[in-house]
């Protein structure tokens, strides 16, 4: 049974600021010249009311000429949690119940596909999605999961994260069976409840990044039998360069097999990240069938995920 | 200044070209956008008249009263470019004249477009004007940056003009002061005339 | 007979005195310090007794002085009373602060050797005299270190530098005292209790280890860390200035790599201590740090400076006065030590580094020391 990822798509919240009028709107911590030495550049932000998850999965949909009721699961996921929701004293709280899944199941039309969330990963629920995703379909109990993941940065809270800069964004994947091409061939996930109070722990848990990354990539490769000089290429998250720079040199992986730059012009997209690099670099790069590409994410809770696909 | 341009003093129309113009109006105040309708429609219209609203896809509309017009905004370090066509789809990107470190060039163009942007004359902003044309292109599209930079493939790129690999869009790209613009027509073979003003 | 020792409240100095102390009577000069030097005399001799509960401690004295001063401050009294005593002379007192500015580091080691041959000079019966030093008087060499190398070199940090210009001092007065140097290894800590009397830098780095905060270390993964528990270090140094006194040796006062840790080992052992000696730490899922390349530690110290964070720059900036060293390996040749003491057999780091962890965890690495029980 082969397991793929049949479509990709994204959406980007539609206004796009540079680094100075974020410094100037008091949304960064760090200087502009810091963060765009660290490779950053421009963020997107979506206006209110902009349904980039609605967006982006509709666009997958109607591209690739997928009918609504050939989809048996939808995942949403996303790093950010859900909005709070506030119950008016005295009043039955039947609004804490209102789930981005289900809508995003009915406005897609998706009436045949069992809607769930999956979250409390940071930018790591994009792989776990993928993993679960994968995981229904070899039981069987799906031929096409469509996985939608939505990050959307309050208005007002700051835009950089520990020297990344965060855009809003989504991104859709449908992942089917049988379907040949971009087969997840191995993942590894690797939790550390350690550092689930980021704030308190953030020294550590930079601290912690380089070597559990290394550590995590090292392992998916060699869970799905290759070396690390196999890797054809390497889909980084958004987080900036100079991290990946250094993550590079680590794992002693030559940068020219690095789809880097992205960060430049898409800011760091959370749980979109690694779908947009995917499709970009599939469309960017030559890659011969069956060519592994290896991706990468850091998540806060904390959790550090690698995956290898085949081409 | 643009390739086959009108300008307020001047008119001189693209041989060959689609029916139509494209206004391009930039500014360093508010009102890009209204300004750029005015210039199509009526420029006795009431600015206060234009509205500009963004359908759910994100992409920017004009609208006085049940007339609607699609536009392309582009925002940089204070500065708006606003354009449009009364009949087709363009798409504009306004970017401060900056060099771009060389690693981006691998991100988003190919090695046969890395050199075939050497015709813009300043290796330092190729990269960037490279760039600007291809997100004026994407907006041109409809889709904004929601499809790769791979997916527009620039055949050479100088001041005098741009070449696309897709027959089915034209864009040009020029310096505008401390700026770069690139403005893209859906649907065309050759660029419009751009009539560019200024406030 | 009596032997004189300068720095006896050093990491070595207890160690050293009590095993001095089973061979004749031994004086230390003390500075008077905050609590005058009678107080910090009773202090060493509670040092003393538990370094060597059998060190007769009873023919143990001071005289108070200071080797920075004319005449190394001393009292006329005691000026003559160790002309008239003193046979030997263990020169121990150093400043091992590795990120004082040079001037500060001379003060502290190479001003001190200078007061030191000094005082000697006005020791009428002195038959030896040893000059304590470090092995990294070698600086940025790499490759084999011979005993008798005293090479110009590049240093890592201040205290390297200082310590190779007082080994220069130091050599150049061969001709007119009876002079040795012992280049001591890092003291890693005792190997009978485990107590760690003076950090160095690489107990901070470990410390660092086990509070996660170090992602990552230049070196090669299969170098040798060189270091020496203070029982055989002042073993070593008591026997080469009593019982094997050669004029003009030098000496390196090291275990040597078969009974040494890798950087690697050093880390997976570590580690793997840290978890049996505490549970609640292994599932905090500590990783060790990265062995990386210079390259690309160079990349994230560069980037650690440029983002300001105030934490890790606080922490790289407190490495980087020794990890340097790592990216100059060098095997210390211990050829004349090995001939004069060939019964000498230290421990292996394997044997006795449980015994420091966990003495340093229990002390929260020396901040709050207890007092063991003799």
């Amino acid at each position: 049974m082969t397991v793929g990822i049949r479509a990709l798509s994204y959406r980007f919240g539609s206004r796009m600021v540079g680094l100075e009028d974020l410094a100037e709107q008091g949304l960064l911590g760090s200087t502009p010249e810091t963060l765009r030495g660290f490779g950053f550049d421009r963020v997107h932000i979506a206006e209110p009311g902009e349904d980039l998850g609605c967006l982006a999965a509709s666009d997958l949909l109607r591209e690739h000429e997928v009918d609504p009721l050939e989809i048996d699961a939808l995942i949403v996921f996303g790093g950010l949690p859900p909005d709070p929701v506030s119950v008016p004293e005295g009043e039955e709280a039947t609004s804490l119940f209102h789930y981005p899944a289900g809508r995003l199941q009915h406005a897609l039309g998706l009436t045949r596909a069992t809607a769930f969330g999956m979250g409390q990963q940071g930018c790591a629920a994009v792989l776990s999605a993928l993993r679960v995703a994968r995981s229904l379909l070899i039981s069987g109990d799906a031929r096409n999961v469509l996985c939608v993941g939505i990050d959307i940065v309050p208005a007002g809270v700051r835009r950089e994260v520990i020297y990344n800069v965060l855009s809003d964004g989504a991104c859709a994947m449908l992942v089917s069976t049988p379907w040949p091409r971009l087969r997840p061939v191995a993942f590894r996930q690797i939790t550390k409840g350690y550092y689930w109070d980021t704030s308190a722990r953030r020294d550590e848990i930079i601290a912690a990044y380089f070597p559990t990354a290394r550590n995590a990539i090292r392992d998916v490769v060699a869970a799905a039998g290759l070396t690390l000089d196999d890797v054809a290429l390497v889909v980084p998250d958004n987080v900036s360069r100079r991290g990946w720079e250094i993550l590079l040199g680590l794992l002693g992986i030559p940068e020219e097999r690095a789809f880097l730059g992205a960060a430049a012009v898409r800011g760091h997209a959370i749980t979109a990240d690694l779908v947009v690099n995917l499709r970009d670099a599939i469309d960017a790069r030559d890659l011969a069938p069956e060519s592994p590409i290896a991706m990468f994410t850091f998540g806060f809770g904390a959790n550090w995920g690698a995956a290898v696909l085949r081409a | 200044m643009p390739p086959s341009t009108t300008s307020r003093s001047s008119s001189r129309r693209a041989e060959a070209g689609p029916p139509g113009r494209i206004a391009l109006h930039l500014r360093r105040s508010p009102g890009a956008a209204t300004e750029c309708v005015r210039r199509l429609w009526d420029p006795w219209l009431d600015p206060e008249a234009v509205r500009v609203e963004r359908d759910p896809d994100g992409v920017p509309w004009a609208r006085v009263g049940e007339r609607r017009l699609p536009l392309s905004i582009s925002h940089a370090d204070g500065h708006t470019a606003a354009a449009a066509h009364l009949e087709r789809r363009v798409g504009v990107d306004l970017e401060r004249l900056r060099p771009l470190p060389p690693e981006y060039a691998r991100y988003f163009l190919t090695l046969e477009e890395q050199s075939a942007v050497a015709g813009w004359g300043d290796p330092a902003t190729a990269t960037l004007a490279a760039w600007t044309v291809k997100e004026a292109v994407l907006k041109a599209r409809g889709r904004g940056l929601c499809d790769p930079p791979s997916s527009v493939r620039i055949r050479s790129l100088s001041q005098r003009g741009v070449e696309l690999a897709d027959p089915r869009i034209a864009a040009g790209c020029w310096r505008e002061g401390d700026h770069v613009v690139a403005v893209a027509c859906d649907g065309a073979a050759t660029l419009p005339s751009v009539e560019v003003t200024r406030g | 007979m009596s032997i004189l020792v300068t720095g006896a409240t050093g990491s070595l100095g207890p160690s050293a005195v009590a095993r001095l102390l089973r061979r004749d009577a031994v004086v230390v000069l003390l500075r008077p310090g905050e609590t005058g030097a009678a107080a910090r005399f009773e202090a060493l001799r509670r040092d003393v007794v538990r370094a060597g509960p059998e060190a007769p401690t009873d023919r143990l004295s001071f005289v108070t002085g200071d080797l920075a001063a004319a005449d190394a401050g001393l009292a006329g009294d005691d000026r003559g009373a160790l002309a008239e005593g003193v046979t030997h002379v263990l020169h121990l007192a150093a400043v091992t602060r590795f990120t004082l500015p040079l001037d500060d580091a001379r003060a502290g080691n190479l001003e001190t050797t200078l007061g030191a041959l000094a005082l000697a000079e006005t020791l009428p019966r002195l038959e030896a005299m040893q000059v304590a030093s470090t092995l990294y008087v070698a600086g940025t060499r790499t490759g084999t270190i011979l005993e008798d190398d005293l090479v110009e070199t590049a240093f890592v940090n201040s205290y390297e530098q200082a310590k190779h210009e007082a080994e220069r001092e130091v050599r150049a007065r061969m001709r007119d005292l009876p002079l040795t140097v012992a280049r001591i290894a890092t003291i890693l800590g005792s190997s009978r209790t485990g107590e760690v009397r003076t950090p160095t830098a690489l107990h901070q780095a470990i410390r660092l280890v086990h509070q996660g905060l170090v992602p990552m270390i230049p070196g090669d993964p299969s170098q040798t860390v060189e270091v020496l528990d203070v029982e055989h270090a002042a073993e070593a140094m008591a026997a080469l200035l009593v019982d094997a006194f050669e004029p003009g040796a030098t000496y390196h006062v090291a275990a040597g790599p078969e009974r040494c840790f890798t950087l690697q080992g050093l880390f997976e052992e570590s580690l793997r201590l840290f978890a049996h000696l505490d549970p609640a730490w292994a599932r905090r899922g500590i990783e060790p740090p990265a062995l990386v390349t210079p390259e690309t530690y160079a990349l994230f110290e560069r980037t650690v400076h440029e983002a300001g964070d105030p934490a890790m720059t606080r922490i790289v900036r407190g490495l980087s006065t020794f990890l340097p060293q790592l990216l100059h390996p060098k095997r210390f040749d211990r050829s004349r030590l090995e001939a004069a003491l060939p019964s000498w057999d230290p421990p292996a780091t394997r044997d006795y580094y449980p015994l420091v962890l966990a003495s340093s965890i229990e002390t929260d690495w020396g901040r709050s020391r207890a007092e063991a029980s003799p």
